[in-house]
């Protein structure tokens, strides 16, 4: 009975610690300004941009080309061309031939265009794109509209790409973790706000929101968690809470705990209609110690 | 496939081999037939393009494969010296300024592409070519030192570039690009 009741009284002190520890535990912010982004890459992101898109309506079919001042013989060749509203830009769009060189690429592309066949546009400084167009179009049918200077499109895709997201930090109690014992986690730096962003090119403003529809946590450790909540900051009771099996030893002394947060993308050119792009992720990620409590018998 | 389809490129197709042999095949009148037209903003009857022999396409392709092959080793080893064997002025400008601008950051990139390309234009005699690749893209950062990964594995991307190549000292190199945003 007298070792029992010894042994019950180190089970408590260590009860009492762990309490201690649990409670004592500050909010551990771990900044990790390195992984603001998912690490993904673009080759040659400072090529220059354009965007070529079809609108096929009952009146025909127009595709505008959009270009930047820095695309390929936009400066050097416009002189030398026509001097349009186009900026210099004179452009022919006409039915792909197939040939040796092409054969594979067409037979490859084609079943994803059912109903459509490929154009090639020819611009006079060099510029070519594919455009797929309905297989009844007819070239008397077929307009080209070239937009110079400004692509609202590509400003509101490059804003969206560098749309200041604040530098989220990922907050844990207890600092260090504890195997057996729910971790809290949750969101600081960031309130889940819509975040808005805005660029003007001569007359045309484009503004670009971004809003987060998600945060998807993983602990590490394999487990992984969704949730549209940022948590709770400690003392108060984070939602966001997982509870580790083992303990970070094995993985390199701390286990790597991410989240990764999905924002909708929407812009809008001088305040007109908002339209959609395509969503995008941020991920941050934090450091986690987790330790084994061993208990420790002892013979007094 | 749509049958008008089917018969519309099979007559194209026809039309340009015999355009081609016609020509013997070297492919010159395939540049100038796409040479560019001073009308603007106009549409102009579809008309078939001879290609090129097979052995200049393959020469163009390899040449821009290797360029990939060369701009992967600079991006991921930070290193540009080789830039100019597969570049030319100025992209080769922008490759090293990406170079740097990496090596400022402590990061390296590892190039991991599956390319789809098409030749949209060649021409022999001019020395000149247009390539276009919508390729799959799935290339990370990685930190320069430790040369692992930053971040998660890339989900993948489809990324539209048009590359226009030169005949340099009997060498094709890229010596512009241009990226279509979607």
């Amino acid at each position: 009975m007298e070792g029992s009741r010894r042994y019950s009284g180190k089970w408590i002190a260590r009860a009492t610690q762990l309490a201690l520890f649990l409670l004592a535990g500050v909010a551990l912010s771990i900044a990790h300004p390195a992984l603001a982004d998912d690490g993904d890459y673009n080759p040659r992101p400072n090529l220059p941009d354009a965007s070529v898109s079809v609108d096929s309506g009952p009146d025909g079919v127009t595709i505008y080309i959009a270009v930047s001042d820095t695309s390929p013989g936009s400066s050097d060749d416009s002189s030398s061309g026509t001097t349009d509203d186009s900026g210099g830009w004179s452009c022919t769009a006409n039915v792909m031939s197939i040939g040796n060189a092409t054969r594979d690429w067409f037979e490859r592309e084609a079943p994803l265009h059912p109903g459509e066949a490929p154009w090639v546009v020819n611009c006079d400084n060099g510029f070519m794109s594919i455009v797929w167009l309905p297989v009844d179009a007819e070239p008397a049918d077929v307009r080209i509209v070239v937009v110079p200077g400004v692509d609202p499109a590509s400003m509101a895709a490059d804003l969206r790409d560098h749309v200041p997201v604040p530098d989220v930090t990922v907050g844990v109690n207890p600092a260090t973790g504890l195997v057996a014992m729910p971790s809290w986690f949750w969101i600081e730096g960031y309130d889940g706000s819509a975040i808005r962003t805005s660029d003007t090119l001569g007359d045309t403003t484009v503004e670009v929101e971004i809003r987060p529809t998600g945060y998807r946590w993983s602990f590490g450790d394999g487990a992984a968690l969704e949730t549209d909540s940022l948590g709770e900051a400690y003392p108060d009771e984070s939602d966001i809470r997982h509870t580790y099996q083992q303990s970070s030893l094995a993985d390199g002394g701390a286990f790597r705990v991410t989240v990764r947060i999905t924002f909708s993308v929407r812009y809008r050119v001088d305040d007109g209609p908002w339209e959609p792009l395509d969503p995008i992720t941020r991920s941050f990620s934090a450091a986690y110690r987790v330790q084994q409590l061993q208990s420790i018998l002892t013979g007094q | 496939m749509d049958m008008t389809l089917l018969r519309r490129f099979g007559v194209l197709a026809a039309l340009a081999l015999l355009l081609s042999a016609c020509n013997g095949g070297d492919g010159d009148q395939s540049a100038r037939d796409a040479s560019p037209t001073p009308a603007a903003t106009q549409t102009a009857a579809p008309q078939a393009i001879p290609t090129a022999t097979p052995s200049v396409e393959q020469q163009v392709s390899e040449a821009y494969l290797h360029y990939w092959d060369i701009y992967a080793d600079a991006v991921f080893n930070l290193d540009d010296s080789r830039l100019p064997e597969v570049m030319t002025a100025p992209d080769l400008e922008r490759a090293r300024q990406e170079v740097e601008a990496l090596r400022q950051r402590g990061r390296a990139a590892k190039i991991v592409v599956e390319h789809n390309f098409v030749i949209l234009q060649l021409d022999q005699v001019a020395g000149s070519a247009t390539i276009r690749d919508e390729y799959t893209n799935k290339s990370y950062e990685v930190d320069a030192q430790t040369e692992e990964m930053v971040g998660k594995a890339p989900q993948g991307n489809v990324l539209t570039d048009t590359y226009f190549l030169v005949k340099e000292g009997g060498t094709w190199k890229v010596r512009d690009g241009i990226r279509e945003n979607g």
